[in-house]
């Protein structure tokens, strides 16, 4: 059964559509996020299933019943904010047993309980330091014990990791999916960290202008883009506008900016025009001459690990490489090869509209 | 990075800078408070007596050693306690409704009608609720109407206490609607997330993190009420005695010493109410570890 639903949900903010018709499935035990842009609505979906926001249209069910009229300290949902919402008057075991003591739950309970989802968090030395005293890793962290000692149906996270360093935001990532796997908890996370996104969640749903773009794995979303949006907001891609130039025994001739590609027909006809994605990092560079097709490197993004390079390609468009550093990496101005497999495009079949390549 | 070496141009040492940032407002406020405190003290002590009497304390034990000056410290304690407590029950659900009006024009009327009794003088307000208050007037006459009263609400301490909430209502309205804005609403979200709803997510979040703007609210007002001496006197008619009137009297007669002892006695029952006041919002800052 799915714990959360939600069915036709649409928000208005005065006559701003900022969700607009979801409908949204989350199995048990899940790890499921909310990928998009600020202003896309994943925000609002949120707080729709939380309950802070009521939906204009369509319902939101949890295992099964309808909540819209349930107000939020009713719901079994627990939130953690992007914001250290921590109660600065109390502090760790207060703020964590603050669930608890609501329920009435005996004294001696409420110690184990806390206790128990301190260790959980690795902060049980913790337990009586005030809360104002802690950094933002650990502040987070009892954000996160405080909402799952109350064992709820669904933890909902709204951008946890935001306003934390990078280094930080990696290791609390992992420590956020080694919670989930330990607690069984259904989580649902927003983000617009596409690579937070990818590498924690079990299946998400990337949302832009309150829509849900595609829903799937990451691999999916990475490998197999529905839309020119996710095909460019999951990682980098290069667009390429194309056509179907010929249809052999089930195989489609494409050809997209002085490029040529041999992709699964699947039903397309030829003549038919179709977007499709390229990687940067399926597009080897290869000595000048050799390979596809000829350019010459226009700009060097170096990353550590990898290079990102510009290519002006003779034939027209500007190709994003990505290649391992090596030694030394090009210098620009060099005339290269760019080299690809013919089936390392993935067909695009319902094109929005994209502001940017990356 | 302290000190001036710290910023470039800045000619002066740290210390000067903050010494003359400090010096208008310590000459105007301190001098002429040190200066007062030190003629009270002299004149307490009878060191310039104009009838002859020896200096010494026998001005200080004539006022503690009279039943009198206790009873009156008393009453001048209760009122401006009452007046402290009803004020706070008034204002802070005014400060939350302030917080939470969202047209700007609402806004500007309410904070109109909330300094409204500061722009009239505190004789007119008085007389007004003089009218008000007394056994013909028009909160009697209402109360006649449901068959209650008539009531006594002047010339006793309900009427004094009336009077002082109406006009120190505003100064106890901005620190608490201060302290409201500081704090987000992100806390009460969260409360409401893990299951606090009305009475409890107050007494449990709300109420504990507004405490700062409450306990500077509630000094304000105590001193104010504490001092204040025409409302007392008008509404009081002489009935109701507290240490601000009989100062006055004591000048009237000229008992220099009674009145300087009284208002050394008036500004220390203040001053131990304040410390208590403070040591509250110290122990709240206390709890939250700061």
């Amino acid at each position: 059964m799915a714990d959360v639903e939600l069915r036709n949900v649409s928000k208005l903010f005065g006559a701003g559509k900022v969700v607009d018709d979801i409908d949204l499935q989350v199995e048990r035990g899940e790890f499921f996020s909310l990928l998009g842009p600020s202003g896309c609505g994943k925000t609002t979906t949120l707080r729709m299933i939380a309950g802070l926001e009521a939906p204009t249209s369509g319902d939101v069910m949890i295992r099964g019943q309808r909540v819209n009229d349930v107000p939020i300290e009713k719901r079994a949902t627990n939130l953690v904010f992007q914001k250290m919402a921590l109660f600065p008057h109390m502090n760790v075991f207060d703020n964590v047993a603050f669930g608890l003591t609501i329920k009435r739950m005996p004294r001696a309970e409420i110690r184990r309980k806390v206790e128990a989802m301190l260790a959980v968090v690795s902060l049980e030395d913790f337990i009586a330091r005030p809360v104002t005293g802690l950094s933002g890793g650990q502040q987070q962290r009892v954000a996160i014990a405080r909402a799952l000692v109350n064992e709820p149906a669904v933890l909902l996270l709204d951008e946890p990791l935001g306003a934390l360093d990078l280094k930080l935001q990696l290791r609390l990532q992992r420590e956020l999916r080694q919670i989930q796997k330990a607690t069984g908890t259904t989580f649902i996370y927003v983000t617009h960290n596409q690579a937070e996104a990818l590498t924690m969640s079990d299946r998400l749903a990337v949302m832009n202008g309150g829509r849900i773009e595609q829903l799937g794995t990451p691999a999916e979303m990475y490998l197999a883009p529905a839309t020119s949006f996710v095909a460019s907001f999951i990682g980098r891609t290069n667009l390429l506008e194309g056509r179907i130039a010929s249809v052999c025994a089930g195989a489609a001739r494409i050809e997209a900016g002085g490029l040529s590609f041999l992709l699964p027909a699947g039903g397309a006809t030829s003549g038919e025009r179709l977007a499709l994605s390229l990687r940067p990092e399926r597009i080897a560079l290869v000595g000048a001459g050799q390979g596809q097709t000829q350019g010459r490197i226009a700009e060097v993004e170096f990353m550590g690990a990898t290079v990102l390079y510009r290519v002006a390609l003779a034939a027209g468009p500007t190709l994003l490489v990505q290649a391992l550093a090596g030694n030394a990496p090009l210098a620009g101005g060099t005339s290269v090869g760019l080299d690809f497999a013919q089936d390392a495009a993935v067909p695009i079949r319902a094109t929005t509209v994209s502001e940017d390549t990356e | 990075m302290s000190g001036a070496a710290a910023r470039p141009g800045n000619a002066l040492p740290r210390w000067m800078r903050v010494s003359l940032l400090v010096a208008p407002g310590f000459v105007l406020v301190m001098l002429p408070f040190l200066g007062a405190m030190t003629t009270l003290g002299a004149y307490s002590l009878n060191i310039n007596s104009t009838d002859g009497s020896a200096a010494g304390f026998h001005v200080w034990s004539r006022f503690l050693g009279d039943p009198f000056s206790w009873k009156v410290i008393w009453t001048s304690v209760r009122i401006a306690a009452l007046a402290t407590v009803f004020t706070l029950l008034l204002a802070y659900p005014t400060a939350a409704a302030l917080l939470r009006l969202r047209n700007p024009l609402f806004t500007g009327l309410a904070y109109v009608a909330l300094f409204s009794p500061l722009l009239m003088s505190v004789v007119s307000r008085s007389y007004g609720w003089m009218l008000l208050l007394s056994e013909t007037g028009f909160v009697n006459a209402l109360l006649g109407q449901l068959g209650l009263g008539p009531y006594r609400l002047i010339f006793n301490e309900t009427g004094v206490i009336i009077a002082i909430v109406h006009v120190i209502m505003p100064y106890a309205v901005l620190p608490i609607l201060n302290i409201m804005t500081q704090v987000p609403g992100l806390y009460n979200e969260a409360a409401r997330d893990l299951g606090a709803s009305g009475f409890t997510l107050f007494r449990r979040v709300t109420l504990p993190l507004t405490l700062p703007g409450i306990v500077v609210a509630a000094e304000i007002v105590f001193a104010l009420s504490i001092s204040a001496f025409v409302t007392p006197s008008l509404l009081g008619a002489g009935r109701v005695q507290t240490l601000s009137q009989m100062i006055y009297e004591n000048i009237g007669l000229i008992e220099w010493a009674m009145a300087a002892v009284q208002a050394i006695v008036l500004l220390l029952t203040a001053l131990a109410v304040l410390f208590v006041l403070e040591r509250v919002n110290r122990s709240t800052h206390a709890a939250k570890g700061d």
